[in-house]
């Protein structure tokens, strides 16, 4: 197998993938190896088409420029797959493995959708907002002719709003928090008052292009032949379930944008041997605030993928993890102390924000009861709901059982789209803890590798001899 | 750059991905499971794995990680 040696290996070339190999290589002399599996770097927050940087922040223009730096070398379309802390196994785009021998690593690997399950929501033209905002973003694509955007939480607005700004028709925004919701996230405020300006720009891009937002309003389902056409919205409590008494709405679109929120992509970690927390119905990578490392030494986590926070505050671990991995590395120069610091006191206050934003930012209680007794819940495999429930029923809470049952989780995806809502079915609380499961067979398994499918080729490179011999 | 997507030459623009492509084209179904129902592109992340193209000498990969090459070889609608 190839084999490749750096000084520090950052995982996802995201906002704080890039703020931490800058601070590792122009911190400290460090070599920076940088890989990411999408083609153009800068993650999902700064999706952008090669070449045309304008409509982003600056800090973003500044550490896409800063991969020039000889020291770093970005790698693209490259996955990581397996591995341990000082041997990460990659695939190249051609199919070919490639093992990374670093002396520290940064796990940077950010966070995906949440995915809620209702009835329509495998339809064609039902995409995540994420995916909406790549489209326009990163391609200059309309994903359709007139778009819904709907869902829960702030990223519902900055989605609709880059709609506006592509110029594709925008039906109207609608957000099943109501004004309670918004009440509750201005204590949080107070450590990020300039996020409360964003908010009222988006806001105002959307009032000017006379773009309805209906507040306390739930998508209930989608319909359509062979892809959505219309899609059903109705008014809800504020735990999120229908109203008594009122009508639904139905909207006439071919794109439905939904937007639940993020939850951390902690496979990674999980893999190497990371601890985690429990972070609503996801996981977080459990972290020392002052230097980022996971529990794992030389190992460390910087942005969503340590607790959803978004990006200045992505950026701020990052330069707090880069610089610490480079020291861990042995690398030659020493940072100036002021740097680091101002990181730490950035990183403070936009953490504490993170945390007032938190309950915005997964759905509530009601969304996870939108499914019916034919939705499918796994889509890989094809689990409808009843099925799941059946196989629930039987597992008598063990995760394994309930995969043997009924497959939901084991198909490509590797359960990364259903865990939430077979978590939400296994009444499994916001906060509960795995070691509250009689048996250690039935906490969730960690991840193995591969991490993602890889081919024969790749598996049969991997000898007994070889480093990393999984 | 020209792409052969299912069979048509398309032209499409270069830096977008082969996801973005598809859907300008009319490619609604990017595949199909067992049972007879659809698979289409969802998160566009390369997480759900929903955007699954054959591409010809590569097999399956995931349309909305894959930049568009001049004289890619496309099929939509496989069963997976």
């Amino acid at each position: 197998m190839k084999t490749c040696a750096t000084d520090v290996l950052v995982v996802g070339a995201g906002p704080a993938g890039l703020a931490a190999a800058a601070a590792a290589a122009s911190g400290f002399g460090a070599r920076v190896t940088i890989v990411d599996e999408s083609p153009v770097p800068g993650g999902q927050l700064w999706r952008h088409r090669p070449g045309r940087t304008g409509h982003l922040p600056r800090v973003a223009r500044t550490l896409l420029g800063a991969l020039s730096d000889p020291r770093v070398e970005l790698r693209t379309l490259h996955s990581v797959w397996g591995g341990e802390p000082g041997c990460v196994l990659v695939e190249e785009p051609s199919g070919a493995a490639l093992a990374v021998e670093a002396g520290a690593v940064v796990i940077a690997t950010g966070a995906r959708e949440i995915a809620v399950p209702f009835p329509g929501w495998t339809l064609p033209g039902v995409l995540a907002a994420g995916a909406v905002q790549s489209l326009v973003k990163g391609s200059g694509v309309a994903p359709g002719r007139r778009v819904l955007v709907a869902g829960g939480g702030p990223f519902l607005l900055a989605v609709a709003a880059d709609l506006v700004h592509a110029g594709v028709e925008v039906a109207g925004v609608v957000d099943a928090g109501d004004w309670r919701v918004w009440l509750r996230a201005v204590p949080a405020l107070w450590h990020a008052p300039e996020r409360a300006l964003d908010a009222f720009a988006l806001r105002e891009t959307l009032r000017r292009a006379r773009v309805p937002l209906h507040r306390g309003e739930l998508v209930v389902a989608a319909d359509g032949d062979g892809r959505v056409e219309r899609v059903t919205t109705c008014r809800v409590a504020g735990d999120w379930r229908p109203r008594e008494h009122t009508a639904a709405r139905d909207w006439d679109v071919d794109v439905l944008a939904v937007a639940w929120g993020f939850q951390p992509n902690v496979e990674l970690a999980q893999l190497l041997g990371c601890a985690t927390d429990e972070a609503g119905l996801a996981k977080s990578v459990r972290f020392d605030p002052a230097t980022m490392r996971s529990s794992l030494a030389n190992v460390f986590v910087a942005g969503e993928v340590a607790g959803v926070g978004g990006g200045p505050l992505a950026v701020a671990e990052g330069r707090i993890a880069g610089a610490a991995a480079a020291r861990a590395s042995g690398a030659p120069a020493a940072a100036r102390a002021s740097a680091s610091l101002r990181a730490a006191f950035k990183r403070r206050r936009l953490a504490s924000f993170a945390a007032g934003l938190a309950p915005l930012l997964c759905p509530g209680e009601g969304a996870w009861s939108l499914a019916r007794a034919d939705t499918v819940v796994c889509r890989c495999e094809e689990v409808p709901l009843d099925e799941l429930d059946a196989a629930v029923a039987v597992a008598g809470g063990s995760r394994r059982a309930l995969k043997a049952h009924c497959r939901a989780g084991m198909g490509v995806c590797q359960g990364r789209t259903c865990e939430p809502a077979i978590r939400a079915r296994l009444g499994e609380a916001p906060g509960g803890s795995p070691d509250e499961a009689s048996d250690a067979g039935d906490r969730e398994p960690a991840p193995r590798a591969p991490l993602r499918p890889v081919s024969l080729a790749a598996w049969a490179e991997l000898t007994e001899e070889e480093p990393c011999s999984t | 750059m020209t792409l052969r997507l299912d069979g048509t030459e398309v032209h499409v623009l270069a830096d977008r991905s082969l996801a973005a492509a598809c859907l300008e084209h009319g490619v609604a179904v990017f595949g199909r499971t067992p049972a007879g129902g659809v698979r289409g592109l969802y998160c566009g992340m390369g997480s759900c794995y929903g955007c699954l193209v054959e591409v010809e000498d590569r097999g399956a990969v995931r349309a909305c990680l894959e930049p568009v090459a001049d004289g890619l070889v496309v099929t939509t609608g496989h069963v997976r």
